[in-house]
């Protein structure tokens, strides 16, 4: 949960802000030039691919400039843009499930990500089983997190995806603080109870 | 009472908080005082802290993944594009409502689920009705009813009474023609 490119918090950011609220394309670019890696980050792993990723992007970006003069500042900009992608990836899902399935929209399969991932394993750190195998954990997750109820599943994409603070998804969500935690426990309840279910698993959560 | 029973239950939320990181200094400390004494919540803490674990370090699987320069470009030119006054379209009723149906009511199936239960309920209505109907006519007719039909029937029965007994009070009109005039008179004579 290290943000790595959260720079808009910095002393340029308001000036970029108000810019952009005034209408100046360039500004609102800048503004979102160092969150642009880790929103197609975050993208692909909800969508589970690359190229709709990209498309969810810019999507989100053009939502995000549209509704600028509604950001009111009660949280973090990343956290409002991840609010927007998040919408904006749940749209897509409503509008994909009512057309034909095809094989390539479905989320998280074998596809050429997959495949990709493993070319590119060798450039991180770890081993590329050790990669792997966590890759395959946080795709059976994922597909936990996909099965929870939408307000549990936007609080724990909320936090773990974004790192959002108890306010912050508070502010984006519309609730009080208290109702993320409790959701938040619920969810986490919830998808504990789906892992110890899944039979391959098992053995990770006896402890 | 049950909160009483289970004390270990009033913790579980503040476990699933510290898994996510969220826990305020003061409760932290109070849940690891808790945690140190309780071997179930401590169990209980490991399965949710490993659990979240995948999802806590996701981005370290998407660590390849940047965008290019030319992916910048599409997303600020999608941006300016859509800072440009669009042209204005005159819609008609008809394509807004075609246009509100494909973007509102078509993806949603909660809408078509709830259509559905609307027809369910109409047509169970309809056949309950339906039904009523017949059980009248196996009960038969009311006791008020049949009262009535009773009295119908006697008054039926005495006007055939008093149509078929002789009426000796009135006495029977016998025809007698009159002569209209003495002429008439002088020749009936």
């Amino acid at each position: 949960m290290v943000i790595t490119d959260d720079h808009v918090e910095t002393s340029a950011a308001p000036e970029l802000l108000s810019r952009a609220r005034a209408g100046e394309t360039r500004a609102f670019c800048l503004l979102i030039e160092s969150l642009q890696t880790r929103l197609l980050r975050q993208a692909t792993a909800l969508a589970g691919d690359v190229s709709t990723a990209e498309d969810l992007v810019s999507e989100t970006l053009v939502e995000a400039w549209k509704s600028l003069p509604r950001y009111n500042e009660t949280c973090r900009f990343s956290t409002w843009l991840y609010a927007i992608l998040l919408h904006r990836h749940q749209k897509s899902v409503r509008r994909a499930r009512s057309r034909p399935v095809s094989l390539a929209g479905l989320p998280f399969s074998e596809t050429e990500e997959l495949h990709d991932r493993h070319d590119n394993i060798a450039a991180t750190e770890i081993s590329p089983a050790e990669a792997a195998t966590q890759h395959e954990l946080f795709i059976e997750l994922r597909q936990c997190v996909e099965e929870l109820p939408s307000k549990h599943r936007q609080v724990v994409l909320l936090r773990f995806f974004e790192d959002a603070s108890l306010p912050d998804m508070a502010a984006v969500l519309g609730c009080s603080v208290g109702t993320v935690k409790s959701r938040l426990h619920h969810a986490l309840e919830k998808l504990r109870k789906m892992k110890m279910n899944l039979p391959d698993l098992k053995g990770d959560t006896q402890i | 009472m049950k909160w009483f029973l289970n004390r270990c239950g009033r913790y579980r939320q503040s476990l699933c908080l510290l898994a996510g990181g969220v826990l305020s200094e003061p409760e932290r400390s109070q849940v690891e005082n808790h945690l140190a004494a309780c071997a179930d919540c401590r169990k209980y803490c490991n399965e949710i802290t490993k659990m979240a674990a995948p999802l806590a370090n996701w981005e370290g699987n998407f660590k390849h993944i940047e965008p290019d320069q030319i992916i910048r470009m599409r997303w600020a030119k999608a941006v300016e594009a859509a800072a440009e006054p669009a042209p204005v379209r005159r819609l008609t009723p008809i394509m807004t409502i075609c246009e509100w149906w494909h973007d509102v009511i078509w993806p949603c199936r909660r809408i078509w689920a709830g259509l559905a239960a609307v027809w369910v309920v109409i047509l169970a209505v309809n056949i309950s009705l339906r039904e009523q109907s017949p059980a009248i006519v196996k009960s038969g007719p009311s006791a008020e009813m049949m009262m009535s039909l009773k009295d119908q029937q006697k008054i039926l029965a005495e006007l055939l009474t008093d149509r078929s007994a002789p009426h000796d009070a009135e006495p029977q009109k016998t025809f007698s023609p009159k002569p209209r005039t003495e002429n008439m008179e002088i020749l009936t004579a």
